[in-house]
């Protein structure tokens, strides 16, 4: 390098408005998802569901479907009898032997030459079935006597048996309980005695589900040698090879996942679902490719949902707004099969101990089998429906004492550096900003004394104004034995770094996050980064994308390599100009002193170390695993590097005279820790709001004696743009030290509290408090006319 | 993704050529013009008919002429109609088309397409293997009605939005076969019969509307659907009045769609307001009257009651847009749009 040139000081990419790296593909119309794969060979595969929503299978004729030209193979699982039943309870065979338990069950499978001969092909099986009585209500299945829903051992006819353990209780007996979970603090009596309020409350929360635009599919092949390669739609890759490993009995690495650009997860790609191995097991007795895309009916009917949820919940406060006590109990419809659903009250918990400082605490869940579709994880993982409950419950608190809500709230508020009674750590805790700032911004306490001074006008137009807040994992969650995650950094000879990440990427960014977290690391632009994230034979473990921590614990990983990197390139630089290390910098792509002086091009010194006699290569690896703990048998422990909070505050306007509410505007408070990509995370909140509000007050998946009635989009009422509110999204920065970057998690956090938020403007704008969702006009109107059947905890102890 | 059967497809480019080519295939040719609603359709197994004979090709069925009134060709789409400046004078039109499913379906969709479409209902409207699972329904592939099970006919809905407009504006339609031609008030095309719901022969094609001159008329359309966007209307209250200088209505006629197998007048209503002006009193009288013709079945989204109750309120919206009244802020309520 000859003459030095001054350098300006270095810019940051963090906190910038950076648009996806994937966007240009997508916007195009270029991107290749599941759908536009066709492997050489390809069979396409089709499921045949039950028609009973619980029988008996008597007998299963596949005769005239394999005689029919173009199918290759017809399964049932008397072909598969080494299947093994799966999900989180393993109470779930992929082909059902003896019982079918609910409309979605797979009772037989097709490969053939099309789609249309596959379909062509079910039609001609003929299936047997002896009705039984079905069980559709989770309060009726815990009746004495109810019908059993998984009478023999789990997993059906022969499956085996499961060991109970851990902190679930499996059932192993004869009910219809498919888990239960009880978590407590203090005493509640003692909290009780203490009350000078107590309210107590029950809500009932709906079915919905995740419409990705991506419906959920796969395409299966074996090798010549056995191996099985997999192109699917999963979130957790890598937790999905142990389980096809097993089922086929043959050693996970020989299992290969490929991801290809995933049209959204939200959840719903969380677990195995039959019609995966359904694939493979085709794929094994064809000796083809087989390729299952579901069609959009079933990913209405036979994906998972979000829980529907019977909650009690009893509380009390002091006179001058200390909560005293609550007491939560829930049941939950299980469906007929248990999949992360079940397993959702670890999060609800949390809401109810720990949103709020609460001294004694108890709360109870079971989650009971039906014959009805069964639920699984979906973005927020029962804090919608804990945060519905918990925040609506905080306003009926407050009018019992005479408080605003919002001081109600910043008294009860957690505050840094508590640690609550389950053992939940709050390093960084932005909620108190978060309430303030929503509350000045909405201008919610003048607002709210103003709208219910209206509710007695004679407009039939009331406007409210409400506010909820929430607490979720913002910094991983350690429920799997590791919650880590790997990078895999190389920097060719012509300074572009390849980025090889565990983390999957569903649609939510992560790309572009984690090559904006190395590039500010390494002093590159972002177009020198190349982010390869989809191929387990290639990628690094990672537990997968759920709970909000991509970001966080990908990020760290990334950072962590990124620096290696970072260290090895300075050392060397150092060493060739005579320099201490610590002097030099990464910028611009070069490598420059403090001062700005450029002593390399990167590529360059990059190309000098790889083909001197030193002959080496800038590769590194890294591997973090967050500073967060398992819970131990009382759900007592920190599980996650870092919490999100955050406060919304909606205003509504009620039509009295047809109950249409409109929501007009989000006023939302975020602690995201630190802004990285500032378009990303608005567009993050944004969607998250749109999902909430489908919650509040659109979507309703209608599910009648265990059939989904409204199984396509012009019946399953997502809000349309016309419908979306005004959005004001702030951001508390608190830095958080364990964060990259000082980030914490986002993904979930937006879509809790909406329906909370929505419940209470309602409430202050007509002064009746609906407590089931969703908020439709129908609902609303009766409710005004004290017409609406409040639901009640009929539920058998 | 549910795929369409097999279908041979035909392509005329004048009226009369389609006409011949439905007279020789018989019952099991339709016309198609956007195929927004036969395709979907055709999905899921409603209509299989073994040719199709498209229009879109057809360039006499995209035009629009004056002469007393307005004539509209069935080929033109909802976005042109909405756009068309000589038919800015029929508001209720304006509104009705603009008001139909999303903007990429107005693209497509044509009015004659509109008018002829398929009557709807909960039971009905659903893929082959959810109607295999019920048994199937009066109305296609079954014996029984399930939104009324001793009914003996079939009650799925009248879902177009642009009929009742067009019927409260007075508007004709013209019908062309191979062997003759024939115009009717536009009411007159619609049966009570969630089947037969279409006077239509099979070989007939509607090829214009024709409106009647606009002078000293007002109207208006409002739709009662679930959301901003997309949604079928369950109920659409369609009124046009002529009103003398100082207020007071000399002629009118309200039209109600979505509530029975066909959209109807209500003569009965529209009497209430002939000679008087529109004062809170005589609107409130007529949205009682034209309400309680409004007997909805349990059949479409939003729960009967409901709807049942807030029939008055939406005739009472377009009887006070008629009047004058500046709507904006209900309309931004109701339909997310001006308007
Ligand atoms: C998601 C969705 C939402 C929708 N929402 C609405 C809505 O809100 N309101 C509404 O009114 N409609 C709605 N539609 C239905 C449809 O899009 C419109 O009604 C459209 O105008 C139909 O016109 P088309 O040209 O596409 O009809 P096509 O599908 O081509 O035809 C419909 C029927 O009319 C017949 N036909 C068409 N043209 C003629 C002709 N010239 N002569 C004789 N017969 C003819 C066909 O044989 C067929 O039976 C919706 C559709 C979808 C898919």
């Amino acid at each position: 390098m000859g003459e030095a040139q001054k350098t300006v000081a270095r810019e940051t990419l963090i906190g910038k408005r950076i648009p996806k790296m994937d966007a240009p593909e997508k916007a195009s119309g270029r991107t290749r998802y599941l759908h536009d794969i066709d492997l050489p060979g390809q069979l396409h595969a089709k499921i045949l569901r039950s028609t009973q929503v619980h029988a008996l299978i008597k007998s299963i004729d596949t005769g005239a479907a394999k005689r029919l030209p173009g199918v290759h193979a017809v399964i049932t699982a008397a072909d598969v009898p080494w299947q093994r039943p799966i999900g989180v309870a393993k109470d779930h065979l992929p082909l059902k032997t003896g019982r079918v338990r609910s409309l979605r069950d797979e009772v037989a499978a097709v490969a053939a030459d099309s789609v249309e001969i596959a379909a062509a092909a079910l039609a001609l099986i003929r299936v047997e079935y002896e009705p039984l009585p079905p069980l559709t209500d989770p309060v009726e299945a815990l009746q004495p006597g109810a019908p059993l829903i998984h009478p023999e051992p789990h997993g059906g006819d022969g499956g085996p048996q499961l060991k109970p353990g851990g902190p679930v209780a499996y059932t192993g007996k004869p009910d219809n309980v498919a888990m239960t979970f009880e978590y407590a603090q203090g005493d509640v009596a003692q909290g009780e005695r203490e009350s000078d309020a107590v309210v107590e409350d029950v809500f009932r929360l709906h079915y919905v589900t995740h419409c990705c635009m991506g419906v959920s599919g796969v395409i299966a092949e074996f090798d010549a040698s056995g191996n099985l390669l997999l192109h699917s739609n999963t979130q957790v890759p890598f937790l999905h090879k142990r389980e096809f490993a097993e089922m086929l009995g043959i050693d996970p690495g020989r299992v290969r996942i490929i991801q290809p650009p995933i049209g959204g997860g939200f959840g719903s790609k969380l677990d195995i679902y039959p019609f995966e191995p359904i694939a493979i097991f085709l794929a094994r007795a064809t000796g083809r490719p087989v390729k299952l895309v579901y069609t959009r009916e079933e990913e209405f009917e036979a994906s998972p949902t979000r829980q529907p949820v019977l909650l009690k919940l009893r509380s009390g406060c002091t006179r001058d707004g200390a909560l005293t006590f609550r007491a939560v109990e829930t049941l939950h419809d299980n469906g007929a099969y248990t999949s992360w659903g079940a397993t959702t009250p670890f999060v609800m918990m949390q809401t109810v101990s720990s949103l709020y400082r609460v001294p004694h605490c108890k709360y109870r869940t079971r989650a009971v089998y039906t014959n009805n579709p069964y639920a699984g994880s979906f973005r927020g993982y029962g804090n919608l429906q804990a945060t519905f409950a918990v925040e609506a419950h905080m306003d009926r608190l407050a009018d019992a004492i005479g408080m605003d809500p919002l001081e109600f709230r910043l008294k009860n508020a957690q505050q840094p550096g508590e640690v609550t009674p389950q053992g939940m750590h709050f390093g960084t805790c932005g909620f108190k900003e978060c309430l303030s700032t929503a509350a000045a911004r909405s201008a919610y306490q003048r607002k709210r004394l103003e709208h219910a001074s209206r509710q007695g006008d004679a407009s039939p137009l009331k406007r409210g104004v409400g506010i909820a807040s929430m607490l979720h994992v913002g910094g991983g969650a350690k429920i799997y034995p590791s919650d880590g995650c790997g990078t895999i950094l190389k920097i060719d000879d012509f300074a572009h770094v390849t980025l090889i990440t565990g983390a999957s990427e569903i649609g939510q960014g992560s790309e572009t996050v984690l090559a904006q977290l190395v590039c500010e690391e390494l002093g590159l632009p972002l177009s020198s980064v190349t982010v390869v994230n989809n191929d387990t034979d290639i990628t690094p473990w990672d537990v997968g994308v759920h709970a909000s921590r991509t970001t966080f614990i990908a990020g760290n990983s990334a950072i962590g390599a990124a620096k290696k990197a970072k260290d090895k390139i300075l050392a060397a630089a150092a060493a060739k100009s005579g320099r201490a290390s610590g002097d030099l910098q990464l910028s611009g792509g070069f490598v420059v002193t403090p001062e700005g002086e450029k002593l390399f091009e990167l590529g360059k010194f990059l190309r000098s170390l790889h083909f001197s006699d030193k002959a080496d290569l800038v590769m590194t690896t890294f591997y973090y695993e967050p500073p967060s703990h398992h819970q131990d048998r009382e759900f007592k422990g920190d599980v996650s590097a870092a919490y999100a909070w955050a406060s919304q505050v909606a205003e509504v306007e009620v039509d009295t005279r047809t109950g249409i509410v409109k929501l007009l505007s989000i006023t939302a408070a975020h602690d995201v820790g630190r802004v990285l990509n500032r378009l990303g995370i608005e567009g993050q909140i944004e969607g998250g709001v749109v999902m909430g509000q489908g919650y509040a007050l659109t979507e309703n998946l209608i599910v009648e004696g265990g059939a989904v009635k409204n199984p396509s989009f012009r019946d399953y009422k997502l809000v349309t743009a016309p419908e979306i509110p005004e959005m004001d999204i702030s951001f508390i920065e608190t830095m958080d030290g364990e964060g990259p970057q000082g980030a914490k998690g986002v993904g979930e956090a937006p879509a809790i509290c909406v329906a909370a938020a929505v419940a209470n403007a309602i409430h202050n704008a007509t002064g009746v408090r609906i407590t089931s969702l969703p908020f439709t006009p129908e609902r609303v109107y009766r409710a005004l006319r004290g017409k609406l059947e409040a639901p009640v905890w009929n539920v058998p102890a | 993704m549910m795929r369409l059967p097999w279908f041979e497809f035909r392509a005329p480019s004048s009226v009369a050529e389609a006409a011949r080519i439905l007279a020789a295939e018989g019952p099991d040719a339709m016309p198609i013009a956007g195929g927004t609603d036969l395709l979907p359709n055709m999905k899921r197994r409603h209509q299989t008919p073994r040719t199709l004979v498209s229009l879109r090709r057809i360039e006499s069925l995209k035009k629009v002429s004056n002469g007393a009134g307005l004539t509209l060709g069935a080929g033109l789409t909802l976005t042109e109609v909405i756009h068309e400046p000589k038919a800015q004078p029929y508001g209720a039109l304006r509104q009705a088309a603009a008001q139909v499913a999303t903007v990429h379906l107005r693209n497509m969709g044509t009015l004659g397409g509109n008018l002829c479409l398929d009557t709807r209902c909960t039971y009905y409207n659903q893929n082959y293997e959810w109607r295999k699972a019920i048994d199937f329904c009066l109305k296609k592939d079954g014996g029984i009605c399930w939104v009324a099970t001793a009914s003996k006919r079939c009650v799925a809905m009248s879902s177009t939005d642009c009929a009742p407009a067009l019927i409260a504006i007075g508007a004709k339609a013209k019908l062309v076969s191979a062997t003759d031609e024939r115009e009717l008030a536009l009411e007159s095309l619609y049966n009570n019969d969630g089947i037969e719901y279409l006077k239509r022969r099979p070989d007939e094609i509607l090829t214009e509307i024709r409106l009647p001159p606009a002078a000293g008329w007002r109207s208006t359309y409002w739709k009662l659907r679930r959301r901003g966007a997309f949604d079928f209307p369950v109920l659409g209250v369609a009124a046009a009045a002529r009103f003398a200088k100082d207020g007071t209505v000399e002629e009118a006629r309200i039209a109600l769609g979505a509530v029975a197998s066909r959209p109807f007048l209500v003569p009965k209503a529209a009497e209430a307001l002939v000679g008087k002006k529109l004062t809170d009193d005589v609107i409130a009288e007529a949205a009682t009257l034209a309400a309680s013709r409004a007997k909805p079945m349990d059949n479409a989204d939003l729960d009967l009651y409901w709807r049942k109750q807030v029939a008055a309120d939406f005739v009472g919206y377009a009887l006070r847009e008629l009047r004058g009244d500046d709507m904006r802020g209900t309309r931004l309520r109701i339909a997310r749009q001006i308007l």
